[in-house]
């Protein structure tokens, strides 16, 4: 195998595999890329068996082949050439001459059999979808998935072309949930594939790689199932990730229903509220009390304000009094105060409606401007 | 490549894969029982070879097509569906993270063959915790996949662990066989080493081929030496014996001396019952002068104290404190070292 390719174009399409490969695993094949040259063009694969990324560019071909190399050694590699132009030729025994220039040098290779057998994507029915959406109801799920490896089905975020044909997209991990749909333009829902339909469970580190491969400049993304697997294709860069099995928790039965009384506040103010009062919570717990409704001095008038308070018998108390826009009774409910500040990190909009029911219901917190989007944090015994 | 033609004397458990794999009714998880070293893991990884195989038509049982890139990886184990678990750490055992890789492995599919195969190397190893761990996955796991325990101390495994899995019972190997393996790996090791060392084998060609490499053969003639050097009247010859026996500080080490020590019991045993004739090597003429000074009832009361001080060993008692009561226990068995 030989081949003679820009330096430039090697290192981009090099870069793109560094997410999944790893260096620990147990199977060191793993930390290897498979390079394939044939016609005109040079095809990289590199997986971590849960995630696989095909990529390829355009070489001049002198001899076609195929052959494993240390991916992150090759992109050391080949970033620090100076010349415009690389060219790779693969020995007998599978190790591969690199010349550019002045430098030459000969990195370790193996057999391109080692390396596991990727799953062919090439058969696979796509369907288009914008980019900015798929990227955009990521953002706000990602953060609220579950680590807990003793419940797999809720590592990954639940996705689903629900029957009044919207995507949904879920995340939760127990103590919180987030939840997005939208209604995507130009999407044919008659042909969705029926696994979608259904719903699948995409792991967290796949969404964490398609968002570091997609480029949200490029609209033209699109995606396919195929045997436990979705695939996710924008130019010539195809990236599939092996869905969880398992069923995600219904989510009729934690839903709240509608509260009657919602308050709305500037989000900003709400944001600095709970960072000064976050310094007197405590470290082990981030405990934060939310009062919504104060009481007055004279014990019946109900003013519209949201008080904050913490207090941690290492630090104090502290209490912080934000405006709010409220004619509820008075409710009061203690959080994890990072929960609500994870979610106020991903709202767009300068205004959020907060719903407490109760000191033990789930507390619903929504952007004004963006109804569809619904995030619920439940409270803890404060 | 592990082929099945390497697998010889192992009728019965090939029979009994055979039958299951060619009659579709393969178990889920297997325990490969018998003495160590005659064969169990080397079984179960042809059998892996076999089952992950992408070429092999199903229901037949046949070696790995040595083609496919699936056999390609058998043969450096780096295999995406293959998982192998096998003791580790200070403590030489399987711990509860190492069995919940094995529940996270067969939460996916198998990558790119029809099974995923799980060998478990010296099940027995395992603590508690992790058997206790493994007990949902080896009931039942996913039905492509295949689980093999290799232990060589089944009764040491959990009650729980031994009703779920399937036995397959190997048998030692038989001399002959030894021989012919240790002339395959150890050409130029002479015959008289290589018989001895078979004959302390027991039937097993890992036990056979460390007898050969670690100089067990020279431990065995040392450690019957000092005994010989030891004298009633002058008790450091003791503490001397026992800083030679122990030079390596190690567990291991100290309960292969008393494997010696033993050995030296049952060869006096014979001599003295009249079933073992000695020849004229220095071993011989050592044991002979043993057996010339002991009475029997001594020599059987002492083979009792070797094995209190086996266990006492394994149960992490003072080695040094159990050599010097070992050895004091010799010296009052054998008349001629007593004060007269």
């Amino acid at each position: 195998m030989k081949f003679r390719i820009s330096r430039e174009a090697f290192t981009n399409e090099l870069g793109k595999l560094q997410g999944v490969v790893s260096q620990r695993s147990t199977l060191a094949i793993l930390s290897n890329t498979l390079l394939e040259v044939e016609g005109d063009r040079l095809k990289l694969d590199a997986t971590d068996l849960d995630i696989s990324v095909s990529t390829s560019c355009a070489c001049e071909v002198e001899q076609s082949g195929k052959v494993t190399l240390q991916a992150k050694g090759l992109y050391d590699i080949v970033n620090n050439l100076e010349d415009e132009f690389v060219t790779i030729q693969v020995e007998d025994n599978y190790w591969a001459r690199l010349d550019a220039g002045s430098v030459s040098c000969r990195i370790v290779g193996t057999h391109p059999d080692d390396f596991p057998q990727i799953l062919d994507t090439s058969d696979i029915k796509m369907y288009p979808i914008a980019t900015d959406v798929l990227l955009d109801m990521i953002d706000k799920t990602l953060f609220s998935v579950s680590t807990d490896d003793a419940r797999p089905n809720i590592t990954g975020a639940f996705f689903q072309f629900t029957e009044n044909n919207s995507l949904l997209m879920v995340s939760t991990d127990g103590h919180r949930l987030s939840k997005i749909e939208t209604k995507p333009e130009n999407f044919d829902a008659s042909s969705v594939p029926e696994a979608l339909k259904k719903g699948i469970i995409v792991p967290r580190k796949g969404l964490v790689e398609l968002k570091r491969n997609v480029s949200s400049k490029d609209q033209e993304l699109s995606f396919g199932v195929k045997q436990n697997n979705i695939i996710f294709k924008q130019g010539p860069m195809s990236l599939s990730i092996r869905l969880i099995d398992g069923g995600f928790p219904d989510l009729e039965k934690v839903m709240p229903k509608d509260s009657e009384s919602k308050a709305f506040i500037a989000k900003d103010a709400f944001v600095s509220a709970l960072k000064f009062v976050s310094l007197f919570s405590s470290p082990k717990t981030n405990n934060v009390r939310l009062t919504l409704g104060v009481l007055d001095e004279d014990g019946e008038t109900i003013r519209p304000e949201l008080e904050l308070y913490a207090t941690d018998p290492d630090r104090g108390e502290g209490r912080k009094i934000v405006p709010v826009q409220y004619s509820g009774p008075t409710v009061k409910a203690g959080y994890n105060y990072k929960y609500i500040q994870d979610v106020l990190g991903v709202l767009d909009g300068d205004e959020v409606s907060l719903e407490i029911i109760d000191t033990l219901s789930p507390t619903l917190i929504r952007d004004v401007a963006m109804e569809e989007a619904i995030y619920i944090v439940m409270p803890m015994r404060v | 490549m592990k082929t099945l033609a390497n697998i010889q004397g192992q009728d019965a458990a090939l029979q009994h894969l055979k039958n299951a794999i060619e009659s579709d009714r393969m178990h889920h998880g297997y325990i490969f029982k018998g003495p160590e070293g005659v064969g169990k893991r080397h079984f179960a990884l042809t059998l892996a070879t076999m089952l992950l195989c992408v070429k092999r038509p199903e229901r037949t049982f046949i070696d790995g097509c040595n083609q496919c890139p699936s056999c390609h990886k058998m043969k450096t184990l780096q295999h995406p569906d293959l998982l192998i678990v096998e003791p580790s750490g200070a403590s030489n055992t399987i711990k509860i993270n190492e069995i919940r890789e094995i529940s996270k492995f067969v939460r996916n599919h198998p990558f790119e063959s029809p099974h995923q195969v799980i060998i478990i190397d010296d099940a027995h190893t395992m603590t508690k915790e992790a058997s206790n761990a493994l007990l949902k996955t080896l009931e039942e796991p996913p039905h492509w996949v295949r689980m093999f325990l290799v232990s060589h101390r089944v009764n040491r495994l959990l009650d729980t662990i031994r009703s779920r899995g399937q036995f397959v019972q190997f048998k030692k190997l038989r001399n002959a066989r030894l021989s012919e393996l240790v002339d395959e790996s150890l050409p130029q090791v002479d015959l008289a080493t290589k018989k001895l060392a078979i004959e302390l084998a027991e039937g097993s060609i890992s036990r056979t081929l460390s007898f050969i490499n670690e100089g067990v053969l020279e431990r065995r003639q040392l450690t019957l030496e000092m005994i010989e050097t030891l004298d009633a009247n002058h008790p450091k010859t003791i503490n001397d014996a026992v800083s030679v026996l122990l030079k390596s500080k190690d567990r291991a080490h100290a309960s292969e001396i008393v494997d010696h020590l033993q050995l030296i019991i049952r060869d006096l045993v014979g001599v003295l019952s009249g079933t073992r004739i000695l020849d004229d090597s220095r071993r011989g003429l050592l044991l002979k002068k043993l057996a010339e000074s002991a009475r029997l009832n001594d020599i059987l009361k002492l083979r009792i104290q070797l094995s209190e001080a086996k266990n006492m060993i394994s149960r992490n008692g003072n080695t040094t404190l159990v050599f010097e009561w070992l050895l004091s226990e010799f010296v009052d068995s054998f008349t001629f070292k007593k004060v007269s």
